[in-house]
């Protein structure tokens, strides 16, 4: 289950960077024609991917801070729908849910999405080096 | 002896493959371009113009021939050497302007001396007067998208003359704009030109261009047809 949702992970942030690269060609096409090469293309992209990675980590840091916080300490009350007891398969629960994280999954986490993200970035930005200005910036 | 020329074409040839048809743009086209020429290459559509000036300007690969610009050859020179040459030595004015459009005007003209590492200081004494010299003092903020196309067309004259080039390859610059702007952009790059010594090629449909070229080169079925001197 984690590596599908890793693998869906992934998926979502490519598409993001590749159809940010595909809406740029042009643009790409006119840096290349005054002068930027690939390999100073390929950086920049690079580096486009680096902080999506860390501007997405902090955002979703963020984010989630409040109701994690929330969630940890206070939980969620279940007593109205399930009554004084909760009971699994013979156990009996706290009809109080709290979450916890444990900090080891933390860090995999976190760091999975940067690097997902960065090498996310490794195909689009060797992409955009090969364009073609010539046929990115026809007059139209 | 007589001085190298900036640009030297040798029997150029271009055949673009169209499906299964090959479109031969350019068939062995011989020419040289002097240093502070102001020259204008004529044709019918279709006759080569832009294609040469893409050659010229290392965008794309000739088929055959030889290009040589302040006596490099360009065929001999890798993927990082022509984008440098591209950097240093060619400055690009296109019909369509091709600004950046998430830029500044400064930023647009400032973006060639940044790629090539120059001090901001030095950058911004060097943009401030080219906006100054192409009549933008005072636009340096606004985005393309709020200059006219005359204006556009100045910040990429700015941009393209900016590092010092051997030569501004000009495709179709007035075909975008009214002739009265066509009139002063070309007096700008007259100017240019005649104080600065700044050697333009341009690709041109616009007779007022042509009037204006001290050399007038008319291109047919991508060969020289005739090499008019003024």
């Amino acid at each position: 289950m984690e590596i599908l949702i890793a693998i869906l992970v992934a998926a979502g942030i490519f598409n993001t960077m590749f159809v940010s690269v595909m809406e740029r060609l042009r643009e790409f096409g006119i840096m290349l024609a005054i002068g930027w090469s690939p390999g100073r293309l390929f950086r920049m992209i690079m580096m486009e991917s680096a902080w999506l990675a860390v501007l997405g980590l902090a955002g979703a840091f963020l984010i989630t801070l409040g109701p994690y916080l929330y969630l940890s300490s206070t939980g969620l009350d279940m007593t109205a729908i399930y009554g004084g007891t909760v009971e699994v398969a013979g156990v009996g629960l706290d009809p109080v849910l709290k979450i916890g994280i444990f900090p080891r999954n933390a860090v995999l986490i976190g760091l999975f999405a940067v690097l997902a993200t960065i090498a996310s970035g490794i195909y689009p930005a060797w992409r955009a080096g090969r364009v073609q200005p010539v046929e990115t910036i026809k007059v139209v | 002896m007589d001085a190298q020329p900036i640009i030297a074409l040798r029997d150029v040839t271009k055949v673009y493959r169209q499906g299964s048809v090959d479109v031969h743009a350019l068939r062995g086209l011989t020419m040289d371009v002097e240093a502070g020429e102001f020259t204008a290459i004529c044709g019918p559509s279709g006759s080569g113009k832009t294609t040469m000036l893409n050659l010229i300007g290392a965008l794309d690969a000739m088929t055959s021939g030889s290009i040589a610009l302040e006596g490099r050859e360009l065929a001999s020179l890798n993927k990082k050497q022509l984008s440098e040459l591209r950097r240093d030595r060619i400055g690009f004015v296109f019909q369509a302007y091709n600004l950046m459009p998430v830029l500044t005007a400064y930023e647009n003209a400032e973006m060639v001396l940044w790629v090539q590492g120059v001090d901001a200081a030095t950058r911004r004494e060097r943009v401030m007067g080219l906006l100054e010299q192409v009549g933008l003092k005072g636009m340096e903020n606004r985005r393309p998208s709020e200059l006219s196309g005359g204006q556009q067309q100045r910040v990429a004259i700015a941009r393209a003359i900016a590092s010092n080039p051997a030569v501004v390859l000009a495709d179709e610059p007035t075909a975008n704009v009214d002739s009265e702007t066509a009139e002063t952009l070309l007096d700008l790059m007259e100017e240019l030109n005649r104080e600065q010594g700044v050697t333009f090629v341009f690709s041109t449909h616009d007779p007022q261009v042509m009037e204006r070229a001290r050399r007038v080169v008319r291109l047919v079925d991508g060969r020289v047809a005739s090499d008019e001197r003024r």
